[in-house]
């Protein structure tokens, strides 16, 4: 038994000795890669100006980027600041009038929005419409902002 | 809002391996087996060691050298050099290498999408009296991590080399683009002269803009293989 076992003990080192001679060496070299998350957007104008029957009929919409760039897997939300736009009209606008969606969704959502993803990089269009009707007094209504935030999903 | 969202991770020290194969398998494996082998002499025992044994090898697997590469050439001593020993100088066939401790730190948006280099002082010290020789460089990479990923693809290293001294006329030295099989980087058309041949090799990373690779640590390994041919 014992001569069976130096046996085969030297023939694996024979093996090793043959198929991977002293002439190899090697270098090793760490690399260390950090969480990246990063986001832009295009600008599509903050203000938007109802001037015509049609603006009030059908809104307006304004077209724009976002691109996601993540090694981790993410969440990209959309929220407003506030739950309705201030003016020196008595009536309140609540930004559900402000409706968001991709340009290749067919249904516009209201905020919070949320989209995720996994790693990679991603240019999306987003089209975000005004939609107010002839429910509230001329004047000028804002003091909201839209947030785009980009979290990695939890793990 | 935009938000931008970035973590650091600490530097990790790079490792510098340089192997003996054979001596190490020996060595460390031979020897030892020989002195515990009564303790442990059971049939169970046994085929457990062999399994561990095998698991070493694969786990070791380095790719195949070269086929031209001559296998009868005997040198006098080891080919490599233990970094603790003395260069000797009537060596007639000699390699040694070196190398820095630096590591690529990816951090930020700006470094996944621009390439970098490190020179870092990798070189190969040669002296090859008895024959022309070729240098051959091959790559491997490992997640360190656990988590499965995308790996970090090897093409996305090259490896440059540089002769900083020697006098043998002409090498013909090419820039590599890494993969799993040994590429020649440094031809010699003709024996080292006494004088030995030092090469600093320069590892150019291309950018990972990506960000398919998920974070965390990945493990470079380049080898380098001596022939004569």
């Amino acid at each position: 038994m014992k001569k069976i076992f130096f046996l085969v003990i030297a023939i694996l080192c024979s093996f090793r000795s043959f198929s991977q001679s002293p002439s190899v060496v090697s270098f090793e070299r760490q690399i260390a890669i950090s969480t990246v998350l990063d986001l832009t957007k295009s600008s599509n104008g903050t203000l938007y100006t109802f001037s015509t029957v049609a603006n009030f009929d059908n809104g307006i919409v304004r077209d724009f980027d976002i691109i996601v760039k993540s090694n981790k897997p993410w969440n990209l939300t959309v929220t407003a600041s506030s739950a309705q736009f201030t003016s020196g009209s008595p009536t309140l606008m609540p930004v559900s009038v402000i409706n968001i969606k991709r340009s290749t969704e067919s249904n516009y959502s209201t905020a919070p929005y949320v989209i995720s993803g996994s790693r990679g990089k991603y240019t999306y269009t987003f089209n975000m419409r005004a939609n107010p009707g002839y429910n509230y007094e001329p004047g000028t209504y804002g003091n909201v902002d839209i947030n785009f935030v980009l979290e990695p999903q939890s793990p | 809002m935009i938000s931008n969202y970035t973590i650091s991770i600490g530097k990790i020290a790079a490792k510098f391996n340089l192997h003996t194969l054979r001596d190490e398998c020996e060595r460390k494996y031979f020897y030892n087996f020989k002195v515990h082998i009564n303790r442990y002499m059971k049939k169970g025992v046994l085929v457990a060691l062999l399994i561990l044994l095998g698991g070493f090898f694969v786990a070791n697997a380095q790719p195949a050298e070269p086929a031209e590469c001559k296998s009868n050439f005997t040198p006098t001593g080891n080919w490599l050099i233990d970094l603790f020993e003395k260069w000797n100088s009537d060596s007639r066939n000699r390699m040694e290498i070196s190398g820095g401790t630096s590591s690529f730190i990816i951090d930020s948006k700006t470094m996944l999408e621009n390439p970098s280099s490190d020179a870092n002082n990798m070189t190969a010290r040669i002296l090859s009296r008895d024959s022309k020789y070729k240098l051959y460089v091959a790559g491997k990479i490992d997640f360190l991590d656990g988590t499965p990923t995308t790996n970090i693809p090897l093409s996305a290293f090259s490896v440059t080399a540089t002769r900083t001294t020697g006098t043998t006329q002409n090498p013909s030295i090419t820039p590599i683009t890494l993969s799993g099989t040994f590429q020649p980087i440094v031809t010699t058309a003709v024996p080292s002269s006494a004088t030995a041949e030092t090469f600093q090799f320069t590892l150019n990373r291309a950018k990972l803009d990506t960000y398919l690779q998920s974070p965390g640590n990945y493990r470079l390994t380049i080898y380098l293989c001596y022939c004569w041919y």
